[in-house]
C-alpha cells in the first residue's frame, strides 16, 4: 500500500492506459488541483494491454490495477461448508440481478468471514450446482456454454472487486457506476471513506445500447416482434448485472455528479436519490484556448472534426456530409483529427467511403496531431457527428477559440450551443442537427460557411458561454469544494457502513 | 460517454470461449413444421390407390379360395409370390428414390397383408391413414434442427402456408404484438429500445420509417440507439460495397466481381436508409458496374436482368 492520498480516482477501462474523453478528463482533473494528491485504481481485463498512454501527473502517487477476470483462489472449502457456499452464491446471484446496498454489505461480510474465493465459489462441485441453478432461473433453454462463461466472468469480477487492495484515501471518486461504482462502494463500506460517483454518460444506457446492437452476442430472438415481454436472453443477464451495479453505486455513494441536466432524469429513473445529485460541467483551460489568434490568411473554407475514428463518432455521416457540402461550397476543405488505432477496421471503412463518395480531394485524415490549436485557429467551423456524447471536450475547446459549432443533438451539445435555463449568455453558437443526417449537417455547415457575419457572431457567443460556465477554474473550484465537503469529518449519526 | 469503459469488451471477452458454440446455438430458433408421422397430400393419393389395389387383390383371392374356385395351395402360392414381388418392387423403389415415405408405408401394408391376408392389409391401412390426416402445428423448441430440402419437407411447408392463408393456424399471443411504429410513437422507453433492437436484428427496407421516427424521439436514449442502429446498418452496407470494390479492383477482368459490386450497391439503394439522391447515385454506379460486367461476359443473363431492373428504376426516378 502506498502513502495515503487525498483522492482515490477509480477509472474503468480507460485511464491511464486508453486515450479518450473520460481519460483526458481524469488527467485534467488531477493536474488542475496540484495541491491534492491522487491515487488511481485502474479497472481492466487481463486481455487489455496495460501500456500507459498518459504520463502520470506529479500529484498522482500510485496506480493500483484491478483485473476483473483474475480473482483470489481463496481457501479450499471443507465438505461441511456446502451450505455456506450455497448461501454466498445466492448473495452473488442477487448482486448480479437485483442487488442493493444491503446485498453488497452482506456479501463483503460473508467473504471476510469465510475467506472463500474462486476455489470454493466457482471451481467446487457446489459452485457448479449453483451455476446450474442460476442458469435454470436466469436463462432457461438458453445456450449453457455462453451462460457458463458469463456467470464465471461476472462472479469472478465481483470477487476481484471485493478483494481490491484499498489505498489510504480521504475520498474515493468513481468515474462511472458499473465496475468503478462497485469498487467505490466496496471502499465506502470497508474503509468507511466518502464516495463520489461522477457519470459522464449514463452507464446503464450505454451498455444497453451496446448490447442491443452487439452482433457477437447470441440472441435466440424467441421474442420475435413482441417488445412488451422481455424473454430471458444472454444480453439481459449482462444488462441486469450492470443495472444492479448502478443501483448499488447510487445507494452507497455520498454524492453523485454528472455534467448536465438531462442525465439526471436517467439517474433518478435508475434509482439515484434526488438529494445526492449535483451538476458539475466539464471545464477547459479557457485562457489558453481563447488566446489563440484566428488565422486571417486567405484560405479555403475549412471544416474541422476532432475525435477518435470509431463508430460512435459516426465519421461516416461526417464524410457524406462533406461530400454533399462540396456541392454547396465548392472549394471547401475538411480535416479529420483523431487516432485511427482503436478500431482500424472502421477507420479503413471510412477511408473507403471517402473514395466511394469521391471526396478524396476534400477530406484529409490527419491522425493524432501534436498541436490541435494550430488547426482550430485556421478552421471556420467545427463539426461533430457523434451518435453519443456526454459533454465533449473537443466542442468546448473549439468554442473557446471562437469557432462556431455544428453538432448532432447528443449529450449536452444542445445546451452548449443553444444555452440552458439561466444561462447568462444569450444566443446560439452554432447549429444542432439530427444524428445520422448528413444532408442536415451539410446544409448547416454551408449556412455558416456562407455567412461571415453569422459565423463571427456565433463564434463570439460560443467564446463567451464557454468562458463563463465551462471555465476550468470554476469547475476545479467546484470539485475542490466538493472534495473538501466530503473530507470533512462526518458526524457519527450520519456515518454509514457495515457494522 | 466512457468511450473505453470495460463494459462490452469484457462481455465479449467473457463469452469468447463459447463462440464456437454460437454458430450452432444461433440456429436454435428455426421453426420446425409438422410431426414426423405426418404425410403430405401427394403421398396420400398414391397410398390410397395402393391400398385399394392391395385390398382388392387380397379380397378377390380370399373369395376365390372360399368359393372353391382355387385350391389352398394355389391361394397360398399366389399370395406369397404376389407379396414377395410387391415387396421386392417396393424395396427397390425405396432404395432408389428420395421420396421414400410412400414406399415405406406401402411396404408395411404388404408385410401386414403377407401375414394376415386381406385382414392384415385392412389393419395396415387403418393404422397408416389416421397418421396421414392433416394436422398443423408449429413446434418451436430449443433443439438444434436443420432445415431439410427434400420434397416431403417442402410439401409440408406448402401445406403450412396454405393453412396460414386459410387462417387455420395462428401464432400464440400474436394479438399482443403491436406494430413497431406504434411502439416507437407511444411505447415506454424500454419498449422503444427493445423495438429498435428488433429493427436492427430483422432489418428490411420497410423498417426504415421506424428508424427515422425514432431519430426524432424526445427521449435521448431512444435517439441514441436509433442513431447507433442506423450507423451500424449504413456501415454494413458500405463495408460490403467497399469489399466488393476491392475485389473488382483486384480482378477487373472478372464479370462476376462487377456484378457482385452492383448487387451490393443496389441492395444499399433499396435499403431505405439513403435519401433519394444518394440512392439514385448508387443505382447509377450499379448501372455502370453492370454495363461493365455485361461487356466482359455478354452471355450472363443475371447481369442483363439486373441491369434492366436498375435502368427501369432510374427511368422511374426521371419520370
Amino acid at each position: 500500500m502506498s502513502a495515503g492520498a487525498d483522492v482515490c480516482l477509480i477509472a474503468e477501462g480507460g485511464y491511464p492506459y486508453v486515450v479518450g474523453g473520460v481519460s483526458s478528463w481524469a488527467d485534467a482533473l488531477m493536474r488542475a488541483s496540484p495541491q491534492l494528491s491522487f491515487h488511481v485504481i485502474a479497472i481492466s481485463v487481463s486481455s487489455q494491454a496495460r501500456r500507459r498512454s498518459f504520463v502520470l501527473p506529479a500529484n498522482a502517487v500510485d496506480v493500483t490495477d484491478v483485473i476483473l477476470d483474475v480473482c483470489p483462489r481463496g481457501r479450499t472449502p471443507a465438505h461441511s461448508e456446502a451450505d455456506k457456499i450455497k448461501q454466498i452464491l445466492g448473495l452473488l446471484e442477487i448482486a448480479l440481478t437485483s442487488g442493493d446496498r444491503s446485498t453488497l454489505e452482506e456479501l463483503i461480510e460473508q467473504m471476510r468471514i469465510t475467506g472463500f474465493g474462486q476455489a470454493a465459489l466457482l471451481d467446487s462441485k457446489e459452485g457448479w450446482h449453483a451455476m446450474e441453478r442460476a442458469y435454470e432461473r436466469l436463462l432457461p433453454n438458453g445456450p449453457l456454454l455462453d451462460f457458463f462463461w458469463s456467470w464465471r466472468f461476472l462472479v469472478r469480477s465481483l470477487l476481484a472487486m471485493m478483494s481490491t487492495p484499498l489505498p489510504q484515501a480521504r475520498v474515493f471518486h468513481a468515474v462511472a457506476t458499473g465496475f468503478s461504482g462497485v469498487v467505490g462502494s466496496y471502499a465506502r463500506l470497508v474503509a468507511k471513506t466518502p464516495l463520489l460517483v461522477t457519470e459522464h454518460g449514463i452507464y446503464t444506457n450505454e451498455r444497453r445500447i451496446e448490447l442491443a446492437v452487439a452482433d457477437w452476442l447470441f440472441d435466440s430472438e424467441v421474442g420475435g416482434f413482441d417488445v412488451a415481454t422481455a424473454p430471458a436472453e444472454l444480453r439481459s443477464i449482462w444488462l441486469n448485472a450492470f443495472q444492479s451495479f448502478s443501483r448499488i453505486s447510487y445507494a452507497v455513494a455520498d454524492v453523485i455528479t454528472t455534467q448536465y441536466r438531462a442525465n439526471q432524469s436517467f439517474q433518478r429513473a435508475d434509482g439515484a436519490p434526488d438529494d445526492k445529485l449535483r451538476i458539475i460541467p466539464n471545464g477547459i483551460d479557457f485562457t489558453k484556448f481563447a488566446a489563440v489568434p484566428r488565422d486571417a490568411a486567405q484560405r479555403r473554407p475549412t471544416v474541422v472534426m476532432i475525435g477518435r475514428i470509431v463508430p460512435i463518432k459516426d465519421i461516416r455521416t461526417f464524410i457524406i456530409a462533406v461530400a454533399l457540402l462540396k456541392d454547396l461550397v465548392p472549394n471547401v476543405s475538411a480535416i479529420l483529427i483523431g487516432p485511427e488505432d482503436e478500431d482500424p477496421e472502421y477507420a479503413a471503412s471510412c477511408r473507403q467511403l471517402v473514395q466511394q463518395v469521391g471526396a478524396e480531394s476534400v477530406i484529409d485524415f490527419l491522425g493524432r496531431v501534436p498541436d490541435v490549436l494550430k488547426y482550430l485557429s485556421s478552421a471556420d467551423v467545427l463539426a461533430l457527428s457523434s451518435i453519443s456524447e456526454a459533454q465533449p471536450m473537443a466542442v468546448l475547446e473549439a468554442a473557446a477559440t471562437g469557432l462556431p459549432i455544428v453538432s448532432t443533438d447528443v449529450g449536452s451539445c444542445r445546451e452548449i450551443i443553444e444555452g440552458f435555463e439561466g444561462d447568462p449568455v444569450d444566443g446560439c453558437g452554432g447549429i444542432v442537427v439530427e444524428p445520422c443526417n448528413p444532408k442536415a449537417m451539410a446544409e448547416a455547415l454551408a449556412t455558416i460557411l456562407h455567412d461571415d457575419a453569422l459565423r463571427s457572431q456565433m463564434g463570439e457567443v460560443m467564446r463567451r458561454r464557454v468562458g463563463s460556465y465551462y471555465h476550468k477554474n470554476r469547475v476545479t473550484r467546484l470539485y475542490e469544494t466538493l472534495y473538501a465537503e466530503l473530507m470533512a469529518p462526518i458526524p457519527a449519526s450520519h456515518r454509514c457502513g457495515i457494522p | 460517454m466512457p468511450e473505453s469503459s470495460v463494459g462490452c469488451p469484457l462481455v465479449r471477452s467473457a463469452i469468447a470461449p463459447a463462440a464456437a458454440a454460437q454458430s450452432l446455438a444461433g440456429r436454435s430458433d428455426i421453426v420446425r413444421i409438422g410431426r414426423p408421422g405426418e404425410r403430405p397430400v401427394g403421398v396420400m393419393g398414391w397410398l390410397l390407390g395402393f391400398v385399394i389395389m392391395l385390398l382388392g387383390w387380397q379380397i378377390a383371392l380370399f373369395l376365390a379360395l372360399f368359393g372353391g374356385i382355387i385350391q389352398f395351395g394355389v391361394y397360398a402360392g399366389t399370395h406369397i409370390l404376389g407379396c414377395f414381388v410387391l415387396a421386392a418392387y417396393l424395396v427397390c423403389r425405396l432404395n432408389s428414390t428420395v421420396a421414400s415415405e410412400r414406399y415405406s408405408a406401402a411396404l408395411q401394408m404388404v408385410a401386414w397383408s403377407a401375414f394376415a391376408g386381406p385382414f392384415g392389409a385392412f389393419v395396415a391401412a387403418s393404422l397408416s391413414f389416421p397418421l396421414a390426416r392433416t394436422s398443423s402445428r408449429i413446434l418451436r423448441d430449443g433443439h438444434i434442427e436443420s432445415l431439410t430440402t427434400d420434397s416431403s419437407a417442402l410439401e409440408r411447408v406448402e401445406r403450412m402456408h396454405i393453412a396460414l392463408l386459410d387462417r387455420h393456424v395462428r401464432l400464440e399471443g400474436a394479438s399482443g404484438i403491436r406494430p413497431l411504429m406504434d411502439v416507437i410513437a407511444e411505447g415506454s422507453r424500454s419498449e422503444k429500445l427493445e423495438a429498435l433492437r428488433v429493427v436492427y436484428r430483422r432489418y428490411e427496407a420497410r423498417l426504415s420509417t421506424v428508424l427515422k421516427r425514432a431519430l426524432r424521439d424526445p427521449d435521448t436514449s431512444v435517439r441514441v440507439l436509433a442513431a447507433t442502429v442506423t450507423a451500424k446498418l449504413h456501415t454494413k452496407y458500405s463495408r460490403k460495397i467497399g469489399d466488393c470494390q476491392i475485389g473488382a479492383a483486384a480482378n477487373p477482368k472478372l464479370a462476376q466481381n462487377w456484378q457482385t459490386l452492383a448487387e451490393a450497391r443496389l441492395a444499399y439503394a433499396e435499403s431505405g436508409l439513403l435519401e433519394s439522391p444518394r440512392a439514385r447515385a448508387q443505382i447509377e454506379f450499379a448501372v455502370r458496374d453492370l454495363s461493365h460486367a455485361a461487356e466482359l461476359d455478354p452471355a450472363n443473363g443475371t447481369s442483363a436482368s439486373l441491369l434492366d431492373r436498375a435502368r427501369r428504376r432510374l427511368e422511374a426516378w426521371r419520370t
